[in-house]
């Protein structure tokens, strides 16, 4: 079990690239893998990453209100659940077990 | 099921153990620094010097789980149509029989599909967001987020972001030891992981294409990152030390230079790939430059295509970075989707790489 404070996926929108990028900057939030925000009517958003004290201050910037943050998922939460589907042991370990793909053989 | 470190080399073996003849398992030199071997999966019929040949990266980040049970899960699709003649189906993306001969027959895939074990091991055991590998933390550094390098910052493509990159452009990357998330490493190649790709790519000149795929997005990203593209003042590049102060400034008339042609054949491959994802369930992946809001130093794909710039021997490798899902760590219902998406773009990438890329 992780001893490491819970983590929230939020998504993070603003007005503008702009917006976006000066919030960014103040709050030196963990951006996922690439920092790659995607247009929508609402304007310019990306998932961000934050611990909880992370959050309250991410929510209390001074540009803050440039941008609208919504609660996604409790990473943390979703990763105990997801450790249960990860092997535990060696599936292969018997040279005659094979994988085998997702794709249909057709 | 998700797999685990030790899933990932046994499935190697198996794979090479009932297909003998279409693949061949090469070590490269370097263990990580918790001691642990990385193996790469070549796949196809012709011997290494006579057909160009793909690369594919998995696993850099340990936080994204699926992209190494997408590599092994194309590399076993494609040994078992070809070994009884069958074509693929993901979702609605479908390839023929021909098609899965014309890949194995006339390519060598490089499957390397798990690059950062030790990472992987600790994001699926102990640490939920872990990104980086576990190089132990410098001297006098103390705390967890002290461990590791960024492998995807490490590469010798701008590594020294400091010095190459304007003040204000906001380069993703860090100097810092104990950041949790970008740290560059103590030197460019310093990370034995990061020397294992350069090994793969120093060993095989017959790599053409390269995808590192990662989570998540989606997208599909091409050169480059570290500045917005340009095509028409070859310049106004990463090897030109008087743009080092404002390198990677948005919208300011100096960007990265590709050729037109690279450029061309940059897109059209992402955007069949994107087809091809895209037609397993519908979800557009988006073809972009990896520019996105910020700049990027140290990267495994601008480091591919930068190759030929820096040693005019050396083989031009067009490069991808595949950004798969939405989410680092799904249900495995959803990863399994997500794994279809990775297979097909792959297999595009495969069938058009020749053509489009004709020239140049």
């Amino acid at each position: 079990m992780s001893e490491e404070p819970d983590v929230f996926r939020c998504h993070v929108v603003a007005e503008n690239a702009e917006a976006l990028k000066e919030f960014l900057h103040e709050t030196q939030a963990d951006v996922g893998c690439r920092a790659i925000a995607r247009g929508t009517r609402a304007g310019v958003g990306l998932d961000l990453y934050f611990r909880q004290d992370q959050l309250d201050q991410a929510r209390a910037a001074r540009s803050a209100p440039l941008v609208n943050i919504t609660e996604v998922e409790n990473v943390t939460e979703n990763w105990r659940n997801r450790k249960e589907e990860v092997g535990g042991g060696d599936r292969f370990a018997d040279r005659d077990v094979v994988p085998h793909g997702l794709g249909r053989k057709e | 099921m998700y797999l685990n470190v030790a899933e990932i080399e046994s499935a190697i073996d198996s794979l090479h153990d009932a297909y003998p003849g279409p693949t061949e398992i090469t070590t490269p030199p370097h263990r990580t620094h918790e001691g642990r071997t990385t193996r790469l999966l070549r796949v196809g019929t012709r011997q290494v010097n006579e057909v160009p040949a793909i690369l594919l990266l998995g696993g850099i980040h340990a936080r994204e789980w699926m992209p190494p049970d997408a590599l092994i899960s194309l590399a076993a699709d494609l040994l078992e149509a070809h070994d009884s003649a069958t074509g693929l189906g993901y979702g609605s993306s479908t390839f023929t029989a021909a098609q899965v001969t014309q890949v194995v027959e006339n390519f060598n895939l490089f499957f390397f599909p798990c690059v950062n074990p030790d990472g992987r091991a600790f994001s699926q055991t102990t640490s939920a967001m872990w990104r980086k590998n576990r190089r132990p933390a410098p001297a006098g550094s103390n705390g967890p987020s002290c461990v590791g390098v960024d492998l995807n910052r490490n590469f010798d493509f701008l590594w020294n972001h400091t010095a190459k990159f304007a003040t204000d452009a906001d380069v993703h990357t860090s100097d810092n030891p104990c950041d949790p998330h970008v740290y560059r490493g103590p030197a460019a190649a310093s990370e034995p992981e990061t020397r294992n790709v350069v090994w793969a790519l120093d060993s095989n000149p017959q790599i053409r294409w390269m995808v590192d795929v990662h989570s998540a997005g989606p997208a599909i990203l091409h050169n480059w990152g570290s500045d917005q593209n340009q095509s028409t003042t070859p310049t106004d590049n990463f090897r030109n030390p008087n743009l080092d102060d404002v390198r990677g400034r948005p919208d300011d008339g100096i960007g990265e230079f590709i050729p037109e042609a690279d450029l061309k054949t940059a897109v059209e491959l992402s955007e069949h790939m994107n087809d091809a994802a895209g037609a397993v369930r519908g979800v557009d992946y988006g073809v972009e430059a990896a520019y996105g809001l910020y700049p990027t130093s140290g990267t495994s794909d601008d480091y591919a295509y930068s190759r030929h710039f820096t040693n005019p021997a050396a083989t031009k490798v067009f490069s991808y970075t595949i950004e798969c899902g939405d989410r680092f760590q799904p249900a495995f219902s959803e990863a399994e989707q997500v794994i279809r998406e990775v297979s097909a773009a792959l297999l595009a990438l495969a069938l058009n790489a020749p053509n489009v890329t004709n020239g140049a």
